[in-house]
């Protein structure tokens, strides 16, 4: 969530620190590869919801998010963070919603409509996260309210809340690129000119 | 172009396509209420000009851009209608006719672009459309469309 994350991120690496010491210092894991262990046991929680055995899915799926907590943990904690590894973090999301997602829509949860509209919906999120710092949730976790509330609703829910957190990381990227051109040409110049002016050299980029 | 065109052009759609109750609704929200993105700005100008006018402020945002179609056409699939998406694109057509700069894949891309029919003035544009557009819901209304 937008702005929220580095005190959250303190809260989960003090929790997790006997964990991730045990993983990393014991057993020599490096976070890239607790990362696909984790992508692993979401894949493996797909088996089950096809066998309609959800709630052994949606346990599986709890261990993987808790592992994939555990990656981001070790790499904080021991400062080996890398442009990879949050990338193979968000494509190992990605890829463990999609198969979760469809394999709710074959076992008749969901209509296949709502899993390709709430799927695209957090990929869209996704495509421009990393400029907005924006993101609004509503993935995989809403899946253990499903449970309760009905797939087919809290799938309506990601799409709807990924979708509206799209807008507003348009909005959002907008209003910070209009600031940026704004205080680069100065409170007295002809703002039009010289923002072509500006976006024609690039300076603004 | 002015809020009267998107308005004018809106209601010749609705009358054409015979919209009423949620179909209207969404056709007047995508026809010209996506024009409210511009109040986003509105701090920025305000800290800037105060109230003075600034003619070429660049008030638009990426809502009223191609890009949006990335949201919009989700949204007509879950709302089984195309009105969302027929009065947006009818809205962008308008202000496509228009030469101020348009930015139309951002935040993907920073391309950017005037539009169509440059070389005409955006006076006579505006004019011409707000006849031409008046005189069509006006036939609308006579043949009883």
């Amino acid at each position: 969530m937008y702005n929220f994350a580095p005190a959250h991120h303190r809260v989960i690496d003090r929790v997790l620190r006997p964990v991730t010491k045990f993983l990393h210092l014991r057993l020599g894991l490096t976070p890239n590869q607790v990362s696909v262990i984790g992508f692993a046991v979401g894949l493996v929680a797909v088996v089950p919801i096809l066998l309609e055995e959800i709630e052994i899915g949606l346990l599986l799926l709890a261990l993987s998010q808790i592992v994939d907590g555990i990656d981001g943990s070790i790499a904080r904690v021991f400062n080996l963070r890398s442009r990879l590894g949050g990338r193979l973090e968000t494509i190992f999301d990605r890829l463990n919603e999609f198969f979760l997602f469809l394999a709710l829509a074959i076992v008749g949860e969901v209509t296949y409509t709502i899993f390709i509209l709430a799927y695209a919906a957090i990929l869209l999120v996704t495509s421009v996260k990393n400029r907005s710092d924006f993101d609004p949730g509503f993935k995989r976790i809403v899946l253990y309210f499903g449970y309760f509330l009905g797939f087919q609703f809290v799938l309506t829910l990601a799409f709807a809340a990924n979708l509206l957190g799209f807008v507003a990381s348009l909005l959002l990227l907008d209003f910070t690129f209009q600031k940026e051109v704004d205080q680069a040409i100065g409170a007295s110049t002809g703002s039009g000119r010289r923002r072509e002016e500006l976006l024609s050299r690039g300076r603004s980029a | 172009m002015t809020v009267l065109s998107h308005i004018l052009l809106t209601t010749a759609g609705v009358q054409a396509l015979g919209l009423e109750g949620a179909d209207l609704f969404l056709a007047y929200g995508f026809g010209v209420g996506v024009d409210l993105d511009h109040l986003v700005k509105a701090p920025l100008y305000y800290s800037k000009h105060k109230f003075q006018k600034e003619r070429h402020y660049h008030w638009r945002t990426s809502l009223q851009e191609p890009v949006s179609f990335l949201w919009i056409v989700p949204l007509s699939i879950f709302l089984r209608t195309p009105v969302p998406l027929i009065f947006f694109l009818l809205h962008m057509f308008l202000d496509y006719f228009m030469s101020y700069e348009k930015m139309p894949f951002f935040p993907y891309s920073r391309w950017k672009t005037r539009g169509f029919l440059v070389s005409v003035t955006d006076s006579r544009k505006e004019v011409l459309t707000i006849v031409f557009l008046v005189c069509t819901i006006l036939l609308l209304l006579i043949t009883g469309s």
